[in-house]
């Protein structure tokens, strides 16, 4: 299984990531259903992205758990960051 | 066409704030003939705001809307619209920004809002997905946008609600009042912020959890990754337009329009590079590979403290180039900036009436018994931020400015009209005098000048290929002293634009900067492949012109605009650009008419009075809206020839 690898000070808040993660789970884009989370603080000027590798019970209930997009060339949410803030390690 | 609507959150939301009702409506009940965002929005406003009403009335509408692949992973579909009657022109008022505010409004289940009504005491929407409240603001009534911002997710607990709200330019009715989302994103231009606020509003709040589906999702990725192709190879994401380029082109409003040229050693001081510095991080918005904000921090001097996203091409223009700084403290160019941003005005309109200020000032029309002791003197970069301050807070002078310049002379007079750089009644803001096809844009826009809806920039493009040219636009490309062609190429970009603003894509990733990148052809792939709604590259550039077409007449029937009101600035056809490269050069009005007669004609408008003709309407299937200019007798003489 492919390993991801996270940079958020590269991050641009674009959130590509989280709409291409929903789509590899149920072909539709949802980023609240996005194996990950980008914390944008746009007071601050920071990001912080989250990879959920395992949920809690409480995120269970939204979200689904990386799979490293099983099926997927590669996985999308490194694909679609154009800034390398995630990337295939 | 099938129930379900593909690419959309399916509604639209209605609320009345005089009665506090909130009800939806079927957003496919206009996406058929107006796609989405700025389309739907100017037939709503169109169909329900009759010729009478003003500006801040209760009847006039508030329209917010996502364009239709907002939410998508289509490039740059992070953008929405606002949309109302100006209290700029009186005629359309539109404004447009990206930001996290749309795809979240789509994801909360609604595509579009319609505000009517006034509060009668100041309130803000909180929509969480199907729970929609209007709730008590006045708390937070007179804060800036960035305490708004603050207060509001503290209010409600939480830190990724999506805001847009007015500072207190739009609660003081500024007429260059703007509406902000993420602290830093501005719909600009017509004074929306004002029409916000003259309803009480103070900010829509939204969480959303749902989510968009396209209709044919691996055809619909196939595109996405064409074209997110396509703008990485063009290098829009690198392109940054040089401060020296736009100067040795003659396009700085230096002075109020004084000059267009302005010393190289000025610019030198402002080179992108002077900023690295500053720069904590790029930024960008909903699934956008252009990434063009940057976030900045200052750590020394005057405004050491400042933490904020800004600075673009418009700040260039609006404060180095209007104001003829000379700065040696880059960092007063990122506290302008915020400091709009704080307030809610529009640095476009703003900055253009402070700068009308400046050159009565310069001329003696305004004394320092007219300025509230303050110098207006040329440079100085703490004058104009504390005008802005007075301005947003109608104080003292502010309170003519925030008229903007060409009601604010028409109080003062004394010759000052002269100095008043508008646009039907809207300041100006781009130099013109060098760029026949950009200016033409301007002269002609629905919303009152400004570069964003048939300016053809391309025109500064050197040596784009001929077989290049007759394909994308059918004609040449001349360069930007010639008037050859340059109706085709405004007549082409309004209906883009059009196409862009519906479906809520970025004009930054659009063949607006180069033909290298999108075109109506990509962006109907897009849109077929989203939707289900098969259409090519020519049907949605029809679908364009025909929302350019209801702006015209919302124009005509509101505004009473007519050929008179598309020709540029008098000062940019009567003052030759004085030095530089481009010396000698201005707006030539014998070969203006030639180029508008060129445009009506292109459009099938009439040339004697700019007047839209039945026929051109019919075919664009508005019947209903020649029927309400013939009422009025707002028809050409090619109407009447043609029914008799």
């Amino acid at each position: 299984m492919v390993k991801l690898r996270v940079h958020s000070e590269k991050c641009t808040g674009c959130k590509a990531c989280e709409a291409a993660c929903s789509y590899h789970h149920g072909k539709i884009f949802s980023p609240k259903v996005a194996s990950l989370w980008v914390y944008r603080a746009d007071k601050e000027g920071t990001m912080h992205i989250k990879l959920y590798a395992e949920l809690t019970e409480e995120e269970k209930k939204g979200r689904f758990p990386c799979d490293r997009c099983v099926g997927e060339p590669e996985p999308l949410c490194a694909k679609y960051c154009v800034v390398g803030a995630i990337v295939v390690a | 066409m099938s129930e379900k609507q593909f690419s959309l959150a399916g509604k639209v939301l209605r609320v009345d704030l005089t009665s506090g009702r909130v009800w939806t409506e079927p957003t496919k009940r206009y996406t058929q003939r107006f796609l989405g965002g700025r389309g739907i929005d100017n037939w709503i406003l169109y169909d329900e705001v009759k010729p009478w009403v003003t500006p801040f009335d209760p009847a006039n509408r508030l329209i917010l809307g996502t364009g239709v692949l907002v939410g998508t992973l289509a490039p740059c579909a992070t953008r929405h619209s606002i949309d109302g009657k100006s209290p700029m022109t009186g005629g359309v008022g539109s404004a447009n920004s990206c930001g996290h505010f749309a795809p979240e409004l789509k994801f909360a289940g609604y595509d579009h809002i319609v505000f009517q009504g006034r509060s009668r005491r100041p309130v803000f929407l909180w929509i969480d997905d199907d729970q929609v409240k209007i709730l008590d603001a006045s708390l937070i009534w007179g804060k800036t946008t960035w305490e708004t911002d603050d207060l509001i997710k503290e209010d409600l607990g939480d830190e990724e609600i999506q805001i847009a709200c007015i500072g207190p330019a739009g609660e003081n009715l500024v007429r260059s009042a703007c509406i902000i989302t993420n602290r830093a994103r501005s719909a600009s231009r017509c004074g929306l912020g004002a029409v916000m606020g003259s309803k009480n509003l103070k900010a829509v709040a939204v969480r959303g959890s749902g989510s968009i589906e396209v209709a044919y999702p691996e055809r619909f990725m196939e595109v996405v990754d064409e074209t997110w192709e396509k703008l990485r190879l063009s290098g829009a994401a690198s392109k940054v337009r040089n401060p020296h380029t736009l100067n040795e082109l003659s396009l700085m409003p230096v002075r109020n329009f004084q000059y267009a040229y302005m010393s190289p050693d000025k610019l030198d001081k402002l080179m992108p590079e002077v900023y690295e510095e500053y720069e904590v991080r790029k930024l960008g918005y909903f699934a956008c590979p252009i990434y063009c904000s940057r976030f900045y921090q200052v750590k020394h001097g005057l405004y050491a403290g400042l933490a904020s996203e800004g600075l673009h091409t418009n700040d260039l223009w609006n404060w180095v180039a209007r104001f003829d700084l000379d700065l040696d403290y880059p960092a007063a160019m990122i506290k302008l900036h915020a400091l709009c941003n704080e307030y809610g005005l529009d640095q476009d309109n703003a900055s253009c009436s402070i700068a009308w200020a400046f050159e009565c000032y310069q001329r003696g029309i305004f004394t320092q018994e007219d300025t509230d002791g303050l110098k207006l003197e040329w440079g100085d970069y703490q004058v104009v931020a504390e005008l802005l301050r007075k301005v947003a807070y109608r104080e003292g002078l502010g309170d003519l400015l925030a008229e903007g310049s060409k009601r604010a002379s028409q109080i003062v007079g004394q010759g000052s009209e002269r100095l008043a750089i508008h646009i039907k009644g809207q300041d100006s803001m781009e130099a013109m005098r060098t760029s026949k096809g950009w200016a033409l844009g301007c002269g002609v826009s629905t919303r009152g000048g400004t570069h964003t809806r048939g300016a053809a920039f391309i025109e500064m493009q050197k040596d784009i290929p001929s077989e290049i040219c007759e394909k994308i636009w059918g004609v040449q490309v001349e360069g930007p002293l010639s008037y050859e062609n340059k109706a085709k190429l405004v007549v082409y970009y309004e209906r883009l634009q059009a196409v862009l603003d519906s479906l809520g894509v970025c004009l930054f990733c659009s063949n607006y900067n180069g033909p290298d990148l999108l075109g109506p052809d990509d962006l109907a792939e897009l849109y077929s492949a989203a939707t289900g709604i098969e259409m090519d590259g020519d049907g949605l550039m029809r679908m364009g012109e025909r929302i350019h077409n209801i702006e015209k007449a919302f124009n005509v029937l509101h505004a009473g605009f007519s050929r008179r009101d598309d020709y540029p600035p008098q000062r940019l056809m009567d003052e030759p650009v004085k030095s530089g490269p481009m010396r000698g050069e201005r707006l030539h009005r014998e070969k203006w008419d030639q180029m508008l007669d060129e445009y009506y004609e292109l459009h099938g408008w009439d040339k004697e009075t700019g007047w839209q003709t039945r026929k051109c309407l019919e075919d664009l299937d508005l019947r209903r809206v020649a029927d309400d200019l013939e009422k009025v007798e707002r028809f050409s003489a090619q109407f009447l020839d043609s029914v008799s």
